[in-house]
Order: C-alpha cells, then structure tokens, then sequence
C-alpha cells in the first residue's frame, strides 16, 4: 500500500509548494525588466529544491512564466506523453500583484 | 537464461545467458539486460527537435491573430501543442516521456520573462525550444525529453 503511495505523483502538496516560493518572491513587488530574469530564476530553483527534499523517485521540470500587466493576453498549454497512472503535471497561477501575472509549472516524471 | 558449463582445456568456464541460437556465441546485442543509457540513434536530439518545432509553429500560427476573448486561442494554443507532440512521437526515440508546453501572448509590447530548470539525468535528458512572432502575436514552445529507465 505504501510503494501505491510513492509512486503516483501528488498534486495538492506540489500546488502549494508552487504557490508558497512564487509568493515568497514576488509579492510586493513591482515589474522591472533588469529584475526579472533574476525572480524567474529564483523562483525555479526554489520550487525545485523544495520538490527534491520530498525526497520522492521522480524527474522534475518547472518552468515559469512572468509577463507585465499590458492590457495584453497570454495562453498556455501542455501536452504529454507519458505513463498517465505514475506522472503528473500541475500548474499555479498567479494573478494578485497588480503589475504582472506569473504562471509556474511542473512536470513530474517518474523513474 | 540459463547457466551452462563449457568445458574448453579443462577448465569449467560459466555462461550466465545464452541466446536463441545455442551455439554459446556471444552476441551482446540479445543479452543486455537493462538499458539506462539510449544508444545515439534513438536519443533525443535538440537540434533536430527544434526545427521540427519551428516548421510546426510557422505552420500552425503562419497569419493568426490574437482573439482576446472566447475560445479561439485556447484552442489554437491546444492544438499547437498536440502537433508537436505528434511529430515527436514519430521520431525514433522510443524509451522517451515527452512534455511539450506552448506559451501564446499578444504581441503588446509587455515584457515577458520565461525560465525553466529540471532536475533529470544530465547525460540522457534534453530540451529543445523554439520561438515564433508575428505582428500580433508571439509564441514559445519547450519540448521535455526524459529517458525511461
């Protein structure tokens, strides 16, 4: 029941995981272009680091995506082949700072 | 597998497998038990992944705008993301999981920033990324290849 466990990607702690570095990072904070690349960066490597000391058999990819607030739209999508029953993917959007949006991805492959 | 003592000059020398023939030659290709490492042919190759990605993207978004509201650009952004992952799935790399995300934004004059790290096995794993702008809209496609052990 415990190796059931380990091997099926979780969603809700990797959500939050998400959610909590993106806010560390850029709450309060307003758009600079010299900035940045240095939240992005930031906000990667935390969220991986965090995946990592789950200490879980999974490959692990994030990405981010920061984009000022412009009047401007912006979409995204993903699609993956892979073993639906083992890996998992989930996505935190975030919207409440005034000048910029952010969107963070993972992707959790297992071994 | 079965284990077979030959008896050449005397001494018992072990054979741990044989293969289908049974004649005891020592073909590597039939018994090489676990493969954690692609051979060069079917590896995931970044260069050849990002052309393929830029065809599909000229090909898709070749003369789209950007519909702000309704359900027109979900679907285009969806459909570009299905495409490449046909295209990919074709390509001889048959022990790969693949990820591919497509980001689409309205060509405003906002600044944008994307970035990604991966925690993977360096040697098997790769990336390959690709952008594409028109006068209305701008568009950027990552493709994740990971080596199932």
């Amino acid at each position: 029941m415990a190796d059931e466990l380990e091997k099926k990607f979780e969603y809700d702690t990797t959500v939050q995981i998400i959610e909590d570095q993106v806010k560390a990072i850029l709450d309060q904070k307003v758009y600079d272009a010299k900035e940045v690349h240095v939240w992005s960066s930031e906000i990667v490597k935390r969220v991986l680091k965090q995946l990592h000391k789950q200490n879980k058999p999974f490959k692990y990819v994030v990405t981010c995506v920061i984009m000022q607030k412009n009047g401007a739209g912006l979409h995204t999508a993903s699609t993956c082949y892979w073993d639906t029953k083992a890996d998992g993917s989930c996505s935190y959007d975030y919207h409440s700072n005034k000048t910029m949006h952010a969107i963070c991805t993972v992707f959790a492959l297992h071994i | 597998s079965r284990k077979i003592f030959f008896l050449k000059g005397g001494t018992p020398q072990r054979r741990e497998t044989m293969n289908e023939a049974g004649d005891g030659s020592d073909s590597k290709k039939d018994s090489v038990p676990y493969q954690i490492r692609p051979p060069f042919k079917r590896m995931f190759k970044p260069n050849q992944v990002k052309t393929l990605i830029r065809q599909v993207l000229e090909e898709e978004l070749k003369d789209k705008s950007y519909e702000p509201v309704g359900e027109a650009n979900a679907k285009i952004t969806r459909n570009v993301a299905q495409a490449v992952k046909k295209r990919l799935k074709e390509l001889p790399m048959d022990r790969y999981k693949i990820c591919v995300q497509v980001v689409i934004g309205e060509n405003k004059g906002a600044g944008v920033r994307m970035g990604c790290r991966c925690f993977w096995d360096a040697q098997t794993d790769r990336l390959a990324k690709e952008e594409y702008s028109n006068d209305e809209l701008w568009a950027v496609c990552i493709a994740f290849g990971v080596y199932l052990y």
